[in-house]
Formats: C-alpha cells, sequence, structure tokens
C-alpha cells in the first residue's frame, strides 16, 4: 500500500509539474475567438447604443426642426395678422331708450337710433371705409374723392360716395328700408342693384326676399332723428299709421268717413299724447285712450 | 498581487480590449494547464479556457483584488470544466470499488512521461473519473466537497476516483511499461 502511495504520489507530482511547464499552442487562436466574442457583444451594445442615439437624435432633430418650423409659421402669422388682417372693430351701441350722435374718423356723422350697433374696423377705416349696422341709422357722409363708403346690414350692401341716407334695418322687422335724403346711394341685395336719388327707397321684404324700389313714400322717416313730424294734406290714416310705427302704439279710427280727412300739421319733440291732442283740436275729433290703444272717433 | 496583473485588471474594468488580451494570454499557460486536466481534447480545453475568460471579464468587477487571481481564475476553470460535463455527471461511475487492484508504477516509467503523454493519458479517462481525479488529487478535495460539487453522493466520488486510478495504471502500463 505504502509504495503504491508513494508511486500515486509521483505520478500526480509529474502531472502538475509537466503540466505547467508545457506551453501550450493556439494561445492567439483561442484569443481570437475569445475577442470575437467579446467585441460581437460590444458591438451589439454598441451599436444598439448607437441606434438608439440616432434614433434620439434623428427624433430631436425632427422636433427641433418642426418646433422652429412651427414657431416661424406662428412668428410669420401674427406678423401677418398684425399688419394685414387683425382688425379690431369699433362698435357703437345704443340703448332702448335713447339714440346717439357719432362721428367717425373720416369726419361722417352717423346717428345711431334706439336698439342698434354699429361696427366697424379701426385699422382701415380710412382707406376702406366699410361700416357694419345692425338696426337703424341715419348716415351723413363726408365725400371722399375716389373713396366710396359702405354700409354692410345683415341683408343689402349700400354703397356711397358723399350722401346723407336712412338705413332701417331692424332684425326683428320683416323690412329693410334704405331712404336717400341727398346725393345718390347705391343698395345691393345679392344680384340687384338699384341707385336710389333724393326721395327714393329700397325695400327688401326678408320674409319673401322681394326688393324694390319706390319713391319715399314716409316723409317722416327721419323722425327718430330730429323729433319733428310733417304732414301735408295726409289723409288721417296714413298720419296714424306714421304715429303708430313711431311711437308703437296701436291707433284704431272707429268712426266713418274720417281715413281720408287730410292734415297739414308739424310737430317738433312732441309725445304722442300731445300729438294726438293736437290733432284732435285741428280736426275735431275725439280720442280715447283704450285698454292697449287710442280710439279716434267722431265727436258725438 | 503583482502590479501589472493589478493593473491590467483595472483596465479590465473598463472593458479595454488590449489588456483582456494582455490577461488572457498572461494566464494562457496556466488557465490551459488546469483546463486540459479536465477536459476529453485539447479543443475543449481551449473551449473551456475560453469560456472561463468570458466569465473573468464579466465578472471582473467582482474580483476581490486583494485575493490571488490565479485561485480565482481557477476556481472559474474548474467550475467551467464541471458545467461542460454536467450533463454526463449523473450517468457515470456505478463502478464496484471492490475491483481495485494494486498496481505499482515503475519510476522510470513515470520519469519518461512528458506533458503529452499526460494529457493523453487523462483524455483517455471517462469524464467522470478524470473530473474527480483532478478534483481529489490535484485540487486537494475531500469527497465530501466533490459531492457537493458535483452533486453526487460520496461513495459515487469515491467509486468514480477509484476507477480513475484503475484506468490509469492500465493506461499507463499497457502504453508506456516494456
Amino acid at each position: 500500500m505504502k509504495s503504491k502511495n508513494i508511486s500515486e504520489k509521483i505520478l500526480i507530482d509529474k502531472i502538475k509539474k509537466e503540466l505547467q511547464n508545457h506551453n501550450y499552442e493556439n494561445v492567439n487562436e483561442n484569443w481570437l475567438k475569445t475577442k470575437k466574442k467579446l467585441i460581437g457583444k460590444r458591438q451589439i451594445e454598441n451599436d444598439e447604443f448607437k441606434n438608439k442615439l440616432l434614433k434620439y437624435e434623428g427624433n430631436s432633430k425632427r422636433i427641433y426642426s418642426i418646433a422652429a418650423s412651427i414657431a416661424l409659421i406662428l412668428g410669420l402669422s401674427y406678423f401677418i395678422y398684425q399688419f394685414f388682417i387683425k382688425v379690431e372693430f369699433i362698435e357703437y351701441h345704443t340703448s332702448k331708450d335713447i339714440h346717439q350722435k357719432y362721428e367717425l374718423p373720416d369726419g361722417s356723422v352717423v346717428w345711431l337710433n334706439i336698439n342698434s350697433k354699429i361696427s366697424y374696423p379701426d385699422k382701415f377705416f380710412r382707406n376702406k371705409r366699410i361700416l357694419h349696422l345692425e338696426g337703424e341709422a341715419f348716415f351723413n357722409i363726408r365725400p371722399i374723392p375716389g373713396k366710396t363708403y359702405r354700409v354692410l346690414t345683415p341683408f343689402t350692401e349700400i354703397e356711397v360716395v358723399g350722401t346723407e341716407f336712412n338705413v332701417k334695418a331692424y332684425h326683428d322687422e320683416n323690412i329693410e328700408v334704405v331712404t336717400v335724403k341727398t346725393g345718390v346711394v347705391s343698395v345691393r341685395r345679392k344680384k340687384i342693384e338699384y341707385l336710389l336719388h333724393p326721395g327714393e327707397s329700397s325695400l327688401l321684404n326678408k320674409a319673401d326676399s322681394m326688393f324694390i324700389k319706390e319713391e319715399n313714400s314716409d316723409v317722416n322717416y327721419e323722425f327718430w332723428k330730429t323729433q319733428k313730424l310733417e304732414f301735408r294734406d295726409t289723409p288721417l290714416n296714413v298720419v296714424i299709421k306714421t304715429l303708430e310705427s313711431v311711437f308703437h302704439k296701436r291707433i284704431v279710427i272707429v268712426s266713418a268717413g274720417l281715413d281720408t280727412i287730410g292734415l297739414n300739421a308739424t310737430y317738433v319733440n312732441l309725445g304722442l299724447n300731445e300729438i294726438l291732442d293736437a290733432i284732435a283740436l285741428t280736426l275735431d275729433v275725439e280720442i280715447n285712450q283704450g285698454i292697449d290703444s287710442v280710439i279716434i272717433a267722431q265727436p258725438e | 498581487m503583482d502590479k501589472n496583473i493589478q493593473l491590467l485588471i483595472e483596465k479590465c474594468y473598463k472593458r479595454d480590449i488590449r489588456a483582456q488580451e494582455k490577461l488572457y494570454k498572461l494566464f494562457y499557460n496556466y488557465g490551459m494547464s488546469i483546463a486540459v486536466r479536465y477536459s476529453h481534447n485539447l479543443d475543449i480545453a481551449g473551449e473551456v479556457y475560453n469560456e472561463s475568460f468570458l466569465k473573468v471579464f464579466k465578472r471582473i468587477r467582482i474580483f476581490d483584488p486583494k485575493k490571488s487571481f490565479k485561485s480565482w481564475l481557477r476556481m472559474i476553470l474548474i467550475n467551467t470544466a464541471i458545467d461542460y460535463y454536467r450533463k454526463e455527471i449523473r450517468h457515470s461511475c456505478h463502478t464496484d470499488i471492490t475491483e481495485c487492484e494494486t498496481i505499482k508504477y515503475s519510476g522510470d516509467v513515470i520519469e519518461k512521461l512528458n506533458a503529452e503523454d499526460i494529457i493523453k493519458i487523462l483524455h483517455e479517462l471517462p469524464n467522470m473519473n478524470r473530473i474527480v481525479f483532478n478534483l481529489y488529487e490535484l485540487e486537494g478535495y475531500k469527497h465530501e466537497e466533490i459531492s457537493e460539487m458535483l452533486n453526487i453522493t460520496r461513495s459515487t466520488s469515491r467509486s468514480c476516483l477509484s476507477r480513475a486510478k484503475e484506468k490509469l495504471r492500465h493506461i499507463i502500463a499497457n502504453n508506456h511499461e516494456i
């Protein structure tokens, strides 16, 4: 047993010694295999990293360029908007009680009836005189050579050079009326255009879109502004219609034969009751206040 | 530890490929001398060494510089080699210990053996026997440790060792004794 152990020990020592002192071949070939694996791994990692980086850079570049474009577009838009498009409208309103007189930047004058509104673009008013109207207004337009004046209502377009005219365009009234006092006014409704001269009116019936030109029958169209009512041999039924429209009160003639009586009178700054009293005296009629209307009758 | 090795290892932290090459080649003989004992041919020994060094480079940061790099490398080499043959391990070494016969080595014969002879002889051993022989005789592990390392019973470890010795004697006797 002892000899065996000794010889075994000799063998093992020999193995150790010989193997340790041996020069092993293929160090370079084996290293190349390992290097391939090392670099391969790293290459893949690097490639992945690079790809991610490239993607990220690409994206961020794209994002930057998009952002820059947007900023540029916004800036340009703002510039264009500020200098060419941006329109600040100046607006005038009137209440349901009082009419107002406004002087426009070009020297024109506008009287605005109750419950009305005008608006115009501030910046270009001097070059391109455009004015929007809702409700009723009387215009006294100062002529500027080569520059017309336009009034836009929801339904018609009025173009003038220098005139005095009245536009009645309440949105809750069925008829739009343009009445010319001086000068010439062009009124357009879609493809129809009328040239109105003093004493002429255009009437638009919004309900059936009927658009006509006629002699102005309403001599008192300016009353709301002037507070002056004028009647020249006007039949009483016509007078009553005027009063009804001006004062928004229902007036009824109950006696036959009164309709056609002519009235010659001028009333300035008078209320309905004062006017009715005056009429009663002038025409010798009896006027009574009903529940929701005024009743005119032949005295008994 | 050697300052040069220390420096190389530090460079390997940064995955410096030149440092890795130097370290790989510096320990090639040492590593191969171990790998070759566990493998059944030189190619496998090379693979074991390569695989071990991939592990070395991967785990270089957890290497304790106060300890011997050689010992650390040896541990990795042995484990790599064992892993290489692990599939076979459970199905080997079912030999009876009883037939262990005493065969005397002639001192002269052993003296004549060179490295190439020894490698050949070792490669002729069944894989499992060779591994246990290495672990027990050359590494100095006990059967208890070997049984844990290889996940086998102690008796299997013993039986593998005696089979290895027996085979060695036969191989040496047949090929190298006059």
